[in-house]
């Protein structure tokens, strides 16, 4: 004979009232869902931002004027961004004080649809391999040579693999290294050693489906490693690429200088508008289904005053019809708890790349470590909110005397 | 022939195959559009625009989806036990053709931030899968109907 405990009990007044206990799952599934989210791409951008721009080896980034806020987008989505300007502005640059490393870059975008381009509307960036101190730290494996001008440097995000031949602007090239993935613009980057680009560009006339027009001596962007002896992000770093950053922009005014440390400002607070918002919607949706589920839970009881009363007549104590009431509504927001951390989980994981790139905020998959946590807190959240609901109810019914029970019940 | 004697459950997951069919047509052209829809195609060298390879899982996963739902009316009106779970088993391979047409079969286009790739596909997979799920729930209640009739 099956042992009826109270596990089984409980399980099996929430099998009879299917509908009420599927209503407390929806609720719970709706704020554990949300908050699972939030708290996920909370992390995630952060793991971003710590994992791309903070180990950006470049301070400042210096564009033609106006530019600004397109190469601050390209950093984040990897949206192809075209500017040149002329290039003896580096040389100068060099000579401000602070200023410790230089090193110039210059954008392209692949074709869409032409037969010259293995991809459409991919962000190419030349860069000089000598000088450039910002693609090392990314590098899945260092590189054992240095990089030939047929050869290229791809990031996390772009298909091939290594050794794979990519065609831009009819020129092919060896992909020689892929770059670690960073939830930023660079995941879906070409980076083409300078002299490479130059030949792209000087041969796009006979080998493309669209010539290239761009000069010699144009670029697009010095990259800048200010001298700061100290840790980056400290108030030192600040003070000295305001400081650069300052200075540059007095002796030419015809540029515009990207802070780092103003791209993750302004990712955190795109992020934390979207976060707050979904910390409310979670946070008033739980309060008001706390309610819900009380009030779900002292109607459970009215129907069971009778029921109760048997139990207690039987020799139940108040202690074992407390727990039956508790187990029964953690159950059911358990339930509620685990599905809501499914879908939240399946949406994020499959619209990921869409969700991110409509709400302009850069985000990586946080280690399976950090995800543990993440659903251990939203699990116990459901759990607590299962617990909250139903104490008071299970309270008022557990010290009820067997005869008032079964008097009130009948 | 057995007779079925709890049609509500298999009526339910008919209509949901119904609607998972119908959403199966509109998400490519409408909710999640495919690559051609935004105007993105392929220019051959002879200067010729030609659909990829999204278009074409598409136009598949179109006819997948109206199997999907002559079958689920089938179902529905189907009052023979083994008649629904014959049933049932043509949409489960449905539903794992629908799965595999976008990930093996025919694909989707390379380049991970097309539309395609972000949009249409992960739903197009999420829809088989759920459409597998509640398939596979309804052929085992079905069997377990037979076995103790």
């Amino acid at each position: 004979m099956k042992k009826i405990g109270l596990i089984f009990l409980a399980t099996q007044n929430l099998k009879r009232k299917l509908l009420r206990t599927l209503a407390v799952i929806i609720c719970m599934t709706v704020v554990t869902g949300t908050f699972f989210a939030a708290l996920l791409i909370m992390k995630g951008v952060n793991y971003s931002l710590k994992s791309g721009i903070e180990r950006f080896g470049a301070d400042l980034i210096i564009t033609p004027k106006g530019t600004g806020s397109q190469i601050q987008q390209s950093l984040i989505s990897g949206e192809a961004c075209t500017f040149y300007m002329d290039k003896d502005i580096e040389e100068k640059i060099k000579s401000i004080p602070g200023v410790e490393k230089t090193s110039s870059q210059v954008f392209v975008k692949s074709l869409y649809g032409a037969s010259c381009c293995s991809w459409g509307d991919i962000f190419l960036v030349g860069f000089e391999p000598n000088t450039d101190f910002t693609l090392t730290p990314w590098l899945r494996k260092e590189l054992k040579e240095p990089l030939k001008n047929n050869e290229v440097i791809i990031g996390a995000y772009i298909p091939p693999v290594e050794g794979d031949i990519v065609r831009f602007y009819g020129q092919e090239f060896v992909v020689k290294g892929k770059l670690e993935p960073t939830g930023l613009g660079i995941d879906s980057t070409v980076f083409i050693p300078m002299l490479g680009v130059r030949k792209m560009i000087a041969e796009s006339n006979q080998k493309a489906e669209a010539t290239l027009d761009i000069k010699p001596n144009q670029m697009s962007a010095v990259l800048i490693k200010t001298r700061h002896g100290r840790k980056s992000w400290d108030k030192a770093w600040w003070d000295m690429n305001w400081q650069v950053a300052y200075e540059i922009q007095d002796k030419f005014p015809d540029v515009s200088v990207t802070q780092m440390g103003n791209v993750v400002k302004y990712v955190k607070k795109q992020t934390s508008g979207i976060l707050k918002s979904l910390y409310l919607g979670s946070g008033i949706s739980w309060f008001i289904f706390i309610i819900l589920i009380s009030i779900i839970f002292f109607l459970v009881i009215n129907e069971r005053f009778r029921e109760i009363g048997l139990f207690r007549a039987m020799g139940s104590t108040q202690f074992f019809v407390f727990k039956l009431i508790l187990t029964e509504a953690v159950f059911a927001t358990l339930l509620g708890g685990i599905s809501g951390v499914i879908l939240s989980g399946i949406t994020l994981y499959s619209f990921n790349i869409l969700i991110f790139k409509s709400l302009e905020i850069p985000f990586l998959w946080p280690s399976i470590f950090q995800i543990s946590i993440i659903l251990c807190i939203t699990i116990f959240l459901a759990i607590i909110t299962g617990i909250l609901a139903s104490l008071y109810p299970a309270y008022l019914i557990s010290k009820m005397a067997p005869y008032d029970a079964i008097r009130r019940g009948t | 022939m057995i007779e079925n004697t709890n049609l509500a459950s298999s009526k339910i997951i008919g209509i949901l195959n119904i609607i998972i069919g119908i959403l199966l047509i509109i998400i490519p052209w409408f909710i999640f559009p495919i690559c051609e829809y935004v105007g993105k195609h392929v220019t051959t060298s002879a200067g010729q625009l030609i659909p990829m390879k999204c278009f074409y899982m598409a136009r598949a996963e179109i006819v997948i989806a109206i199997i999907v739902i002559i079958v689920s009316l089938l179902l529905i009106f189907s009052k023979h036990l083994e008649a629904k779970n014959v049933l049932h088993m043509v949409i489960i391979s449905s539903a794992i053709l629908i799965i595999l047409i976008p990930t093996t079969l025919i694909g989707v286009c390379l380049n991970r931030e097309m539309p395609c790739r972000i949009g249409t596909n992960p739903a197009m997979i999420l829809l088989g899968c759920f459409l597998l799920i509640i398939n596979l729930i309804g052929f085992f209640s079905t069997g377990k109907q037979i076995k103790k009739t």
